[in-house]
């Protein structure tokens, strides 16, 4: 059930009019039985996997919190992890793994036994392994007890608007909200619906129509020249934002809706002034999931190994975040670019610094925008280029000299110009705007209800209805 | 009492809200109505243009003979050489990147205003399982309202297009620059055509074709059943109907699954086919083609020739044994 | 040694660390708020701490430090 689709949105009102006609008490049951629902229609199959995490999870985590000693602490979570962690390497990683290492024997025994032809990667898996893992570290760490209430600790887990594509939430900010339900806001209904709204117009708008162009660049790299692959470079970054974002924004806005907040997990990414401040603002709930999991114990552990201590981690950060994307080397050298450049960060902090004092703000600032985006541009082409075959294509296109730029319908073009205008703008308005120029929330109802209903029309004047699937689903 | 009180504000801010939601429901359907009826107004002014000659297919033409079928069709049969042999008014219908389905859908409003005495369908390579057939049907969707006999074939699409077709602005989805772009000077521009004909001028080469391995590929059943109804409707309404499979540049060392299939059924109801798609004197012609599928203006003469002679041939056979 | 006499010797090396005298910390300065990301600066506090006071954290407990009033007490614990 993709959640640009009708049926998505079929199940999703049918489920508030349940929830919202329930009596508090119940409301918790009624999210679990819909995501079941919901999970169970993508394939029964995953409902499988996910209960039996939960089952375990649930399990493990009490027992953490009662062990007096830290071996046995210790113990349980090895065995949280194990699990976890080996659904996941073998649903994900299985085959690449096999692969890589047949790659050092000659013979094909590897191969013949040990590759599996059927693994399909149940959706949502990645994102919700790392949130258990999370919730089963913060018991460890003592910085929370585990959840005795079954039911809750189900929800927490399996609440269907977070469930395919995240955000990856953690126990402090979604477990209390579990069960502390309103009994109707109005506030909730409309910021839900304006999310939703405004995530469908990304998506479809947005990210959809942009996909048109790349995806026929990409499909036919040979026969295009540098400029042309430039142009799809430049429009790559937006469409994946648009479409992640969007998709974020639909989970968000559905939460919202029972009155749940789900965590941000974007932050006008396209503005960030370097790249460190980026991987504060894209993807928020996996980077600073693997920030706090993972960098700063790290960091913290190697300390005295001053700042190699920090490249290290920063490092195995970084192709942690490649690496979940997928079980390719294009991911992992994807991380390394970022740590590349946050290492750079690092090193020339002092000298960026006086630098900036030099400049006038605006055009200082306007380069490290316009760099850093850039930066994240390039880098895209390697997430993008999934084998080697690609890889040695795009050295060919770059090397090719410019020609025509390639511009398939100009209807495309323009309708990928009005939106992602209109995208830019909102985010640029959102990340330095004043209240006063915030006009859509000051004008009162009749001009938001306008706004609003013209963004429902332009979507379907202008949004990609036929195919177009989300990147993020495969993770 | 207070209680009573603290109910009822609650109660009246929520009807509030409720009056507030109706209202921008109501805002929404009005402006999507007003908004609709203004994209159809200048749709149907177009006067060139992809949009302008679907249009002009089903709802204006009274030509003898029509040609029906994707860019095939369209590029691919010269009208000259039809009308001066055959003696009958000649347009062509085909229509880049369209399906059986869309033939089908132009028949059937066709068939509503007269019969056409005579129709030949390229049906080359028609019947792949293919996804994009079914997004296409697209370009029907503003037809759907005044052209009740081809909703459920626009209704293949998916099975919440008679949902989707609530809204009046939704048929025009992704079209708003080519509705500019049809009622403004571009217009004269767009595919100037002879009788809905479109000529290719380029020249292939041969140099630049990336050859692939030919693949067996899945048929879709329902598109053969929409062949069938095709040929059964023209059988019906007593059309002298063709099936003419043309050629491709490269020559193939099999015949193509569904070529084979489409003839097959085509001899079933007695309907004559002509296979040209291993043709000498057009396969491996490069200045004959614009593309690796698609003849250009000189090759449609040649080819063209080769389908009348076959047509006259058997076409006056048949009208002497009338006679 | 007593709570205030630490803050007050934190505040130093906070000072001698950023090259800033204007530091004041107090027992609510919040170091959580580090970015991710962005931790040089905290772990060359933690050591300098550490290398001063002649302790060592446990990577728990400095995880759990909110803010300096409990990196002090931290510290407090530690020497006893």
């Amino acid at each position: 059930m993709i959640s640009t689709s009708i049926v998505y949105f079929i199940f999703l009102v049918c489920t508030l009019i349940v929830f919202y006609l329930s009596p508090v008490k119940y409301r918790n049951y009624v999210l679990i039985i819909a995501s079941l629902v919901f999970y169970t229609y993508v394939k029964f199959s995953y409902v499988i996997i996910i209960l039996t995490v939960i089952s375990t999870n649930y399990v493990i985590g009490i027992k953490i919190e009662d062990s007096d000693t830290k071996k046995l602490k210790t113990r349980y979570l090895y065995l949280s992890l194990l699990i976890n962690l080996g659904i996941l390497i073998y649903f994900k990683y299985w085959n690449s793994i096999i692969n890589n290492i047949s790659l050092f024997s000659a013979d094909s025994f590897l191969k013949n036994n040990f590759l599996l032809r059927e693994i399909i990667l149940p959706l949502g898996l990645s994102y919700y392994i790392f949130q258990t893992i999370g919730y089963i570290l913060d018991i460890y760490r003592g910085s929370r007890k585990s959840e005795k209430n079954f039911s809750k600790f189900s929800l927490f887990i399996l609440f269907f608007p977070k469930l395919l594509v995240g955000p990856i939430e953690r126990a402090k900010n979604l477990l209390p909200q579990l069960g502390k339900y309103h009994l109707l806001n109005k506030e909730d209904l409309i910021a839900g619906g304006k999310l939703i709204i405004w995530g469908l117009f990304k998506k479809l708008v947005v990210a959809d129509r942009i996909s048109l162009y790349v995806d026929a660049v990409y499909s036919n790299l040979p026969s295009h020249n540098a400029s042309t692959f430039c142009l799809a470079t430049l429009l790559y970054p937006i469409q994946v934002y648009a479409d992640f974002s969007g998709y974020t924004d639909i989970a968000i806005g559905s939460a919202r809706l029972f009155g749940i907040n789900l965590m941000e997990n974007f932050k006008q990414p396209l503005f960030a002034k370097n790249v460190s401040d980026f991987w504060r603002r894209w993807h928020i709930s996996l980077s600073s999931w693997v920030s706090d999991y993972i960098y700063t114990p790290i960091v913290i552990k190697r300390r005295d190994w001053g700042s190699f201590g920090v490249v290290y981690a920063l490092l195995i950060s970084f192709i942690i975040i490649g690496v979940w994307h997928g079980a390719s080397w294009n991911y992992v050298i994807f991380g390394i670019i970022q740590a590349a450049a946050l290492i750079y960060d690092l090193e020339t902090k002092n000298f960026r610094k006086k630098l900036s004092k030099r400049i006038p703000g605006y055009i200082y600032n306007t380069f490290s925008i316009l760099l850093t985006f850039l930066f994240f541009a390039f880098s895209l082409v390697v997430f993008r280029t999934t084998n080697l075959s690609g890889a040695v294509n795009i050295i060919h296109v770059m090397l090719s000299g410019s020609g025509k730029l390639f511009i398939d319908h100009p209807s495309t073009m323009l309708f990928i110009i009005i939106g992602s205008v209109i995208l830019l703008t909102s985010d640029f308005i959102k990340e330095y705007g004043k209240t006063r120029y915030n006009v859509i929330h000051v004008r009162g109802w009749i001009f938001q209800a306008l706004a609003y209903s013209l963004l429902i029309l332009y979507i379907i004047v202008a949004g990609v209805f036929d195919g177009g699937q989300f990147i993020y689903f495969a993770f | 009492m207070i209680n009573a009180i603290r109910n009822k504000i609650i109660h009246n801010s929520f009807m509030n809200f409720l009056l507030k939601l109706f209202a921008f429901v109501l805002i929404v359907i009005i402006l999507d109505f007003s908004i609709g009826t203004v994209l159809k107004h200048y749709y149907f002014k177009q006067y060139s243009g992809y949009e302008f000659r679907t249009m002009y297919a089903m709802e204006e033409t009274t030509a003898d003979l029509l040609i029906f079928g994707s860019s095939k069709a369209n590029h691919q049969y010269y009208p000259a050489i039809f009308e001066n042999r055959l003696k009958l008014t000649y347009y062509n219908v085909g229509r880049d990147g369209t399906s059986i389905f869309y033939s089908y859908a132009i028949l059937k409003s066709i068939l509503k205003r007269y019969s056409p005495k005579m129709i030949i369908l390229d049906i080359t390579r028609e019947f792949g399982k293919n996804q994009e057939s079914y997004d296409r049907l697209s370009m029907l969707l503003p037809y759907y309202e005044k052209h009740p006999e081809i909703r459920s074939i626009i209704e293949l699409k998916s099975k919440y297009e008679k949902l989707k077709l609530l809204s009046k602005i939704y048929p025009y989805n992704s079209l708003i620059f080519s509705i500019i772009a049809g009622n403004s000077e571009f217009n004269e521009e767009r595919h100037r055509n002879i009788n809905g004909y479109i000529p290719l001028f380029k020249e292939l080469n041969p140099k630049s074709l990336i050859h692939s391995t030919p693949l067996h590929y899945d048929l879709d059943s329902v598109k053969i059943k929409i062949y069938e109804s095709f040929i059964k409707d023209c059988i019906k309404s007593n059309i002298k109907l063709y099936i003419v499979i043309s050629p491709d540049y490269i020559n193939l060392e099999y015949n193509d699954t569904a070529n084979i299939v489409a003839e097959k059924i085509a001899q079933k109801y007695n309907v004559k086919c002509f296979d040209f798609y291993r043709d000498t004197s057009l396969v491996n012609h490069a200045k004959y083609f614009a593309d690796n599928s698609h003849l250009n203006d000189n090759g449609a003469k040649v080819f063209s020739k080769l389908v009348v002679d076959k047509i006259a041939q058997d076409y006056q056979k048949n009208n002497k044994s009338e006679n | 040694m007593e709570l205030n006499a630490i803050i007050k010797q934190v505040n130093k090396i906070f000072i001698e660390l950023f090259e800033d005298e204007s530091i004041v910390l107090s027992e609510k300065s919040d170091t959580s708020e580090v970015e991710a990301w962005d931790s040089l600066n905290h772990i060359q506090v933690i050591t300098a701490v550490e290398k001063y006071f002649k302790i060592r954290f446990e990577l728990n407990e400095l995880l759990n430090f909110q803010n300096i009033g409990d990196l002090c007490r931290g510290v407090q614990a530690k020497l006893g």
